[in-house]
């Protein structure tokens, strides 16, 4: 939440490193992250 | 309320988040007047530096670490929290640094800052970028602080923003009603311990009861009443951490919405994703950082070597110098042969320290590391280190020196120990000349399926100084405990051209912290090992042409009567079941200095007229025989023995000297001088037992 990611934010995953093992979000089409998988799978987002 | 503060001096404080431009303006506002430390406990860097406003001549600044907020994720976000709750040095201003174009998810921090009752200036930083139009009234209106555009880049605005902080320093301030509307709970609980928790602010002291459980200066009787009244009240820190966080950013949002102006795909963001497409692709990218970090290491070599070589030849002339001015006697030998030689053994490391960090420094600034950090994450986490990790192991193949002071930016403490402790298994380059003469006596020349067979063996010692390091972590990893959580969630900043100045600083303040923080600790183990070396039990100092390792000379009773010839003989019953002789026990203690000093020491002991000539070293080192057999002394099993012996072992004083500051404890270095002269010892002995 302190970086920014609220709800009702809009999340995109843009890449996948090798193996899929980190990957990378573009968050309300400003800035982009990158989480573990693991950590990822922690994170509930609603479909459109 | 009026802020005001008695003392003469002044202290501001910049805070803002990671990548919005702090240290360039901290460079930009503070120039060469600028030091670093560390924060209590922590290998933190603490950046301060002094700023000239007027007549408010003695002003310090304060750069914090970069925080996304007052609820901490990291050491380095404590840190931000103790200080702005300590009561003692309380600033006198807070230099908030925002990315105009990440300003939403920048303000956060702001307005809890604003709530802690200081004085505040918002700097919008990168005001200069295509793409982006701002409304600073808005801003002000509505946080009731002033606003300043600058650019870190182009110095735009800093003349401003100088004026607005000499203004609010002289006239002092109004401070401002709190920005976050207090629920109920929150109320009665900052109420309740108005008398008890020393925080000017209900906002200190809401932080407080929040970080109560880690924060220093905490009496238990206070800590435990915190805990007892939270638990009665009902109060659940994190749905309160969320209510909070929410209500700001619903307050801030709509405002800067209407403030800012940001065009689709500006600020570097379209170009950024094509790079992107190329830098991040999940083979193209391993095969570019692989590129890069070859042309790193190329560099380091290819540059690095003829400052070395001045520095040598500069040293070695002032030596030379001091000894036909003064007369000879021990304190000139102690001077040249002592504190020269160690000085040299400092200062020569300064060109690859220096190429190593701007290099880590363009590659930092203009965006690449985040890059490079999440591509290799999931490799190096499986043997316990981290994606940062990566940087380190490869500069380690120059130097460990400074491979393992840029570990810094690992915020986890078992991964960065880690990577400090393994980094000294990859080969650095002192190690090439030892394989360079070593190589010669074990792999005869010739091809093998094309490749040069020699050049094989080099590349085979550069692998198991790989596999060494891997396998190592991977069992500290196992017998390491740790209570912090390791985890990865890093912003990908835009690409972005690197600011010159910002490159300058971090290598003058790199180099700086190097010659200040291990060349004391290497003076002390350079006189001591010239001490060794030059004097023997019962007798006066051996004679200068006798007893320096450096000179040439005949093969020296001198030398084999000192304390260090003395300790090779002593050492010889526990190096012989690796295939040593005393001579080698000599370089072998010597070459704990550094190892390179192995081929200095072979010469003295061969008497060879200059040790650079490495040919004719390893001519006479490949004639020599045992006196009782008549076999040679480097065969395949001793020189085999020797290079496994000399790839893994602790031999850098200068390498153990930084491990000591950068875990700011002797146990680390000893136990990694322990684990890798150990496994030097275990693996050099069964080479031997095998090949002989």
């Amino acid at each position: 939440m302190s970086m920014g990611i609220l709800p009702q934010a809009q999340i995109e995953l843009v890449r996948r490193n090798a193996l899929g093992e980190t990957l990378v979000y573009r968050i309300n089409s400003r800035f982009k992250i990158v989480l573990r998988r693991d950590e990822a799978s922690t994170i509930i987002v609603e479909t459109p | 309320m009026i802020t005001s503060t008695p003392v003469a001096r002044k202290l501001i404080i910049m805070a803002g988040n990671p990548n919005s431009g702090k240290s360039t303006l901290f460079n930009l506002l503070t120039g060469l007047n600028q030091k670093v430390g560390n924060y209590p406990g922590v290998t933190v860097d603490k950046k301060t530096g002094s700023i000239e406003l007027g007549f408010h001549k003695e002003v310090t600044l304060l750069d914090l670490p970069g925080a996304y907020s007052m609820y901490p994720s990291s050491k380095d976000e404590r840190i931000v929290v103790r200080q702005f709750l300590a009561s003692d040095p309380r600033p006198d201003l807070i230099l908030y640094v925002a990315d105009l174009s990440q300003l939403e998810k920048q303000i956060l921090l702001l307005t809890q800052i604003i709530d802690l009752g200081f004085p505040v200036i918002l700097a919008l930083n990168m005001a200069d970028m295509a793409g982006i139009t701002i409304q600073t009234q808005y801003l002000e209106e509505h946080l009731k602080i002033p606003v300043v555009l600058i650019s870190g880049k182009t110095g735009m605005g800093i003349a401003a923003l100088k004026i607005q902080i000499a203004s609010m320093l002289g006239n002092g301030v109004e401070v401002n009603e709190p920005y976050y509307r207090y629920s109920e709970q929150e109320k009665k609980l900052t109420d309740h311990f108005k008398n008890i928790i020393t925080s000017p602010t209900d906002y200190g002291r809401l932080l407080t009861l929040h970080h109560g459980a880690w924060l220093d200066n905490i009496p238990a009787a206070i800590r435990k009443e915190i805990k007892e009244k939270s638990e009665k009240e009902g109060f659940n820190p994190i749905q309160a951490q969320i209510h909070e966080t929410m209500s700001r950013y619903d307050r801030f949002t709509p405002v800067i919405k209407k403030a800012l102006h940001l065009d689709a795909g500006g600020a570097g963001a379209k170009i950024t994703d094509r790079i992107d497409r190329w830098v991040m692709h999940p083979l193209l990218g391993s095969i570019i950082f692989f590129l890069i970090m070859l042309l790193i290491f190329q560099a380091i070599f290819a540059w690095a070597t003829w400052p070395m070589d001045f520095i040598e030849y500069g040293m070695g002339e002032l030596s030379l110098g001091i000894r036909q001015v003064f007369p000879s006697g021990w304190i000139v030998d102690l001077l040249c042969d002592g504190v020269l030689a160690g000085l040299t053994g400092i200062l020569v490391f300064i060109p690859q320290i220096a190429i190593l960090f701007l290099f880590i420094g363009i590659l930092e600034e203009i965006g690449y590391m985040a890059r490079a950090v999440s591509m290799f994450d999931m490799m190096m986490r499986k043997v316990g280190l981290n994606g940062r990790s990566i940087v380190a192991l490869v500069s380690g193949g120059a130097c460990a020196i400074p491979a393992i002071m840029s570990t810094r930016n690992i915020s986890n403490w078992k991964e960065r120990l880690i990577t400090i402790m393994v980094t000294p298994f990859i080969s650095c380059s002192a190690r090439i000349p030892v394989y360079g003469i070593l190589i010669g006596f074990a792999v005869p020349r010739g091809r093998w399926f094309g490749f040069e067979q020699q050049g094989l063996a080099l590349m085979g010692l550069y692998g198991i100084g790989i596999v060494a390091a891997l396998v190592a972590a991977y069992i500290l990893k196992k017998i390491l405990r740790s209570e912090d959580r390791s985890f990865l969630m890093m912003e990908l900043p835009v690409y972005r051209s690197p600011v010159v100045k910002n490159l300058f600083y971090l290598v003058v303040e790199k180099t700086k912290a190097f010659v200040v923080g291990a060349g004391k600790i290497i003076i002390i183990i350079s006189l001591v090992l010239w001490f060794l070396a030059s004097f023997g039990p019962g007798q006066k100092e051996v004679s200068r042409n006798e007893s320096r390792i450096e000179t040439s000379g005949p093969i020296r009773p001198a030398l084999e009567n000192s304390y260090a010839g003395i300790l090779g003989k002593w050492i010889e019953p526990a190096i012989a079941p690796l295939g040593f002789d005393w001579k080698m026990g000599i370089a072998l203690i010597c070459s704990f200095a550094a190892r390179e000093v192995f081929v200095g020491t072979m010469a003295t002991i061969y008497s060879i007229e200059d040790d650079s000539d490495v040919a004719s070293i390893r001519t006479s080192m490949s004639k020599d025989r045992h006196a009782e057999t008549g076999e040679l002394v480097y065969d395949q099993a001793t020189t085999w023995s020797l290079l496994i012996f000399y790839a893994f072992a602790m031999q850098c004083m200068s390498t153990l000297a930084i491990v000591k500051r950068e875990t700011k404890s002797w146990k680390w270095p000893i136990i990694q001088f322990i684990m890798m002269t150990g496994l030097a010892y275990i693996g050099s002995w069964l080479v031997y037992q095998w090949l002989s």
